[in-house]
């Protein structure tokens, strides 16, 4: 086989255009290619070559894998959002299990079945644009649970640093009133309420504005996602600072402590 | 000085180690989770708690209220969820780079 026409080939037969996984070849989902009409309306000429009848099989093939890839990546999101260690919050652990299993799921393996019936080109090319335009589950639906759980994981662990926060202050002061210098604990400590205070403003509104996205939505909202990685980045980078306070804190009261708790036991044993 | 005392003291003593090497331990993992190493972890001794100083009769109030089981837990819980923020935004990475092509 000529090597031009080994390529021009070797993507028909892994179906990927063909059924419309590319956007582009979807868009041409509309199209009629059982004629040899092209879309510019010149005669002579495949419209898609790469769903012709002779590679019918292949691209039905192809979609099909499509399908059940799709339900597999679903359902692995749908196991994330029902981890308790998610810590989803539950109005957003409702919203996407809804959107998982009571929309995309469903939708996706609807399409499956017809796939298998399809007999022509246009038959598959009509399921492969629906289950990316319909659904965009690696686009949409993924990132939108991951950053989702993210946004949510982040706001549990701060809400548990500023849970912390009455705690460590009253740490710092039993410090300072069994005789040790706590000077660097509480500067610690003050950059540790600053960076809690940080991360949830950073935090505020992702997950509700990351929630609100929606497949035909795409590719608009691909920003809104890239916005929320930064949010959820920025905020990482300062509840990381703040942990590293709190380690802070406990080393410089423990360090300050050893010596004076040791004299305290030696005498009293 | 009484044998009675001796074994008091000694007995003591042996609590007091317990609780140190378990308060180095709490630390230590405080520490290796923001980077610091265990080495330098080792060196690290938290104040003690009232189980150091059963004797004393100690109490509660007079221990470090960091000790406590219920900011011990919210510090691990902090731990692991920072854990799983972590391996969160590489897969968030890996979403947003993917290929257009493979929506």
């Amino acid at each position: 086989m000529r090597p031009v026409l080994r390529s021009v080939v070797a993507l028909p037969v892994l179906g990927l255009l063909a059924v419309g996984l590319c956007p582009g070849a979807a868009l041409a989902a509309t199209a009629d290619t059982s004629t040899t009409t092209s879309p510019t309306g010149s005669t002579g000429t495949v419209s898609n070559p790469f769903c012709s009848p002779a590679l019918f099989r292949a691209a039905q093939q192809r979609a099909a894998q499509a399908l059940v890839s799709r339900v597999t990546q679903l359902e692995a999101l749908s196991a994330l959002v029902e981890a308790p260690s998610s810590h989803l919050s539950p109005s957003d652990q409702s919203t996407l299990a809804h959107d998982i299993t009571a929309v995309e799921l469903p939708g996706i393996e609807a399409l499956q079945p017809e796939v298998q019936q399809a007999t022509t080109c246009p038959q598959v090319r009509q399921d492969a644009h629906a289950m990316v335009y319909d659904y965009r589950v690696y686009l949409v639906m993924t990132p939108q649970t991951h950053e989702t759980i993210v946004a949510d994981r982040e706001s549990f662990a701060a809400g548990r640093l500023s849970a912390l926060e009455p705690t460590v202050q009253s740490a710092i002061a039993w410090a300072r009133a069994h005789g040790r210098n706590v000077t660097d604990a509480e500067s610690a400590f003050g950059d540790m309420q600053a960076r809690v205070s940080s991360a949830t403003s950073a935090l505020a509104g992702v997950a509700a504005t990351v929630l609100a996205q929606t497949p035909t939505g795409y590719p608009g909202n691909a920003a809104v996602f890239l916005s929320a990685r930064t949010d959820e980045t920025n905020a990482r980078n300062d509840l990381r600072s703040a942990f590293d306070d709190l380690a802070a804190i406990a080393k410089d009261i423990g360090v300050r402590g050893a010596g004076t708790a040791g004299s305290t036991t030696t005498t009293a044993s | 000085m009484t044998a009675s005392h001796d074994e008091g003291g000694a007995m003591a003593h042996r609590v007091r180690r317990t609780a140190s090497v378990a308060s180095m331990a709490l630390v230590a993992g405080l520490l290796a989770a923001c980077g610091t190493t265990p080495a330098a972890a080792r060196h690290v001794v938290r104040p003690p708690t009232t189980a150091a100083y059963p004797a004393q009769g100690a109490a509660p109030s007079s221990t470090d209220p960091l000790e406590s089981p219920a900011a011990q837990q919210a510090v691990a819980d902090v731990q692991s969820s920072l854990g799983a923020v972590d391996s969160g935004l590489a897969q968030v990475d890996t979403d947003l780079s993917r290929p257009q092509a493979d929506s």
